[in-house]
């Protein structure tokens, strides 16, 4: 079996070693028999959303940001159209923001975004920074390998991020500030669209999410298989090592 | 400006607590710049007065230590007497303690020159009192993003804080460095023409693959590392400038590197490319400040590294190479090294995340570790320590390191046990720490070193050859 994964942007969106996603997800999928066809798409280029299996989106400098949004928003259509197919979406601090509805930077200005999720954000007056612990919403987060209540990272934005009514985040943070610094809440999943703040990178030292990325595309395939377990010795003592510390000094 | 009571209180405070650390056996240039610019916030501007032959100010991501290292060997070539913030006290604090060390209790400086290294997140708050005669820029990497934010505001700043009156000198194959000289008095540009490693494509990390100037993606010919290279861009024309100081014929021998300017041949007893742009950076200035060549090429010769970059140490199971790292571009070099030894290896790595490692370690994920695992077959082992130990080794498995030669080990003299426990006929030893782990990790193995009677290989050898 092949995975079709789409790194959107790399050559614009790639801060914070945010291709240790892909390369996870990539090695995960090898691990198992299964290969992986990485898409690395430049701005401009030709995108297939409906034939990818999972579209990977980071975060950017603001320049970068500014660059490509016009350029999403061109196909905003075929993207809404493959999520509520239920394409499989990780995007990241500024990924994350460009698919809600508008940032609106200090001077009151907004900017669109592309309004594919019920979420807002607002540029704030102070950076948030360091690590972050989540502790996931079970119904969000809930696949086979299911070992981990928890998700470690690291964040780096200064702008707040809000959500509607109807929509709820994905995990309560129990270190760190998450959306906003206010709510306690961080990230967002909507159909397999999941957002978040969390650098780190996210998948690498949160095995469990890698793999329920994996298992709603395969499902969306129509695929009945689940997947193999791996020896993920080293990601749970990395993951563990992170929660364990950060609680102590909560 | 005139010096008040304020200034005279400063120094003295300075100096008074300069005299206390000496006489209780510490170092530290920290402390008295801290009380003295609590006094005086208007320190610097005052002390800097005295230099008349000039302030030359060393910034960038890389390289600035070395660079600064390398141009005072040159100027104790010369028999120069400067004031100098030596071991990276490059904050505002350090940089007023070593000028208060430099300058007497009646005020007045020892030196009539001052070479400081500024780290780039605090040239704003010097050039706002200090106006540097001259400024060498080495090259803008992502360093630590945590603590400045994003590169492109780092950049702006240096680049909005530096006075028109300051000669630059700048690194001509970076184009984040290059761009400072648009719209600039005097700029004189250094380059390299290739390296043997030098390349028409490149796989690794680029900071600035977009024009700073218009946002067109550059067009490159070469790139010589990281994002430096001959670029130009289609949009706007900014293109590599033409360096006035160009090296020619690079290449290495036996742990040296030589390379040509205007048929002077130059070696300096350094490894990897980067160093290579420290000395052309120092070069560069050096013959600014009129200089001959004779004295230069001697200078760098005899330059001896500091604690930490490409250090050797020998202990009685083989020599060690100790050296920091602490962001993707200075580690993606490291690896080239590495592989460049064409030996089997064992590899200590140390990551830390405390405030002077830079709290993200996220960047471990830009290095190209995937170099490594590509040569799989000579790596012996990978011991992990630090605080971060955990997360190096799960980024090795990534890259391709097989689960059963990685050790974690969170104990630094058991990591240093692991590493030397056994060696394979011909093994090359790497210790490869962030910024907290260096000197700790440099203590345990001088230690052994010194209680096994030996000496520090490398700086004994190059010291004989500075003297024939």
């Amino acid at each position: 079996m092949k995975l079709a994964i789409c790194h959107l942007y790399p050559d614009l969106l790639d801060l914070y070693g945010d291709r240790g996603n892909i390369l996870t997800l990539a090695a995960r999928c090898r691990w198992r028999g299964i290969e992986p066809v990485i898409q690395k798409a430049s701005l401009g280029e030709d995108l297939d959303f409906m034939g990818m299996d999972i579209l990977f989106i980071g975060g950017g400098s603001d320049r970068e940001q500014g660059l490509l949004v016009q350029d999403l928003m061109r196909r905003e259509n075929e993207l809404r159209k493959a999520i509520e197919n239920g394409l499989v979406v990780l995007s990241i601090c500024g990924g994350y923001q460009m698919l809600g509805k508008y940032y609106q930077m200090t001077n009151g200005e907004r900017i669109d975004g592309l309004g594919i999720l019920d979420i807002w954000t607002i540029a704030g007056a102070k950076r948030l920074i360091g690590n972050v612990v989540v502790e996931l919403d079970e119904k969000k987060s809930s696949g086979n390998s299911n070992k981990f209540r928890t998700m470690v990272g690291f964040e780096n934005h200064s702008g707040k991020t809000y959500l509607g009514e109807g929509i709820s985040p994905l995990g309560k943070v129990l270190f760190g500030h998450g959306n906003n610094g206010e709510d306690s809440g961080e990230g967002v999943r909507h159909l397999n669209v999941f957002g978040t703040y969390l650098h780190g990178p996210l998948l690498p030292k949160n095995p469990h999410l890698a793999d329920l990325l994996l298992e709603l595309a395969i499902q969306r395939r129509g695929v009945d298989t689940s997947l193999m377990e791996l020896d993920d010795c080293l990601e749970d003592l990395a993951h563990k090592a992170m929660v364990k510390r950060l609680l102590k000094q909560a | 400006m005139k010096r008040t009571w304020r200034f005279w209180l400063a120094l003295w405070a300075g100096k008074i607590i300069t005299m206390g650390l000496l006489v209780t056996g510490k170092k530290g240039t920290t402390l008295p710049g801290k009380i003295a610019n609590w006094i005086d916030p208007q320190i610097m501007r005052h002390l800097s007065v005295a230099y008349t032959d000039g302030i030359i100010m060393v910034t960038g991501t890389n390289g600035k230590t070395t660079t600064a290292n390398l141009l005072a060997s040159i100027l104790r070539q010369a028999g120069k007497v400067f004031a100098f913030n030596q071991a990276g006290a490059n904050l505002v604090t350090g940089i007023t303690g070593a000028l208060i060390q430099n300058t007497g209790w009646n005020g007045l400086s020892q030196a009539s020159l001052a070479l400081l290294e500024v780290d780039e997140a605090t040239v704003p708050k010097f050039c706002e009192q200090v106006s540097p005669s001259l400024a060498i820029v080495t090259n803008f990497f992502r360093d630590q993003l945590d603590r400045y934010g994003e590169l492109d505001t780092t950049v702006r700043m240096v680049k909005g804080s530096l006075p028109k009156e300051t000669v630059l000198v700048l690194n001509a194959d970076d184009p984040l460095v290059a761009q400072f000289g648009t719209n600039h008095n005097q700029a004189i540009y250094y380059g390299v023409e290739r390296t043997p490693d030098s390349q028409g494509d490149s796989q690794e990390t680029r900071e600035a693959r977009f024009c700073p100037g218009c946002g067109t993606a550059l067009d490159y010919t070469l790139f010589h590392y990281g994002q430096l290279g001959i670029f130009k861009c289609s949009g706007c024309g900014f293109h590599r400038p033409e360096p006035e100081i160009l090296a020619k014929d690079v290449h290495l021998d036996e742990g040296l590197m030589l390379f040509q300017v205007d048929e002077v041949a130059f070696r300096i007893a350094l490894q990897g490319y980067y160093n290579l742009y420290n000395a052309l950076a120092a070069l560069t200035a050096a013959r600014e400040l009129g200089f001959k060549d004779k004295v230069i090429e001697k200078g760098l010769r005899v330059f001896i590294p500091q604690a930490g970059r490409m250090e050797r140490f020998s202990l009685p199971e083989g020599d060690i190479t100790l050296t920091l790292v602490k962001n993707p571009t200075g580690f993606d070099q490291v690896i080239q090294t590495m592989i460049g030894v064409d030996r089997p290896l064992g590899i200590l790595i140390g990551i830390n995340d405390l405030a002077a490692d830079g709290r993200d370690i996220s960047w471990l994920w830009d290095v190209n570790f995937e170099r490594l695992g590509t040569h799989e077959a000579r790596i012996q082992k990978v011991v992990c320590t630090g605080l971060r130990a955990e997360d190096i080794a799960l980024r090795l498995k990534y890259a391709g390191v097989s689960v059963e030669k990685l050790i974690l080990e969170h104990s630094l003299t058991g990591a240093l046990k692991m590493l030397t426990g056994s060696r394979a006929e011909g093994e090359a030893w790497f210790i490869l720490p962030t910024y907290t782990l260096l000197f700790p990790l440099r203590e345990i193995v001088e230690d052994r070193q010194k209680s096994a009677g030996l000496s520090n290989s490398g700086a004994k050898e190059r010291g004989e050859e500075a003297r024939a």
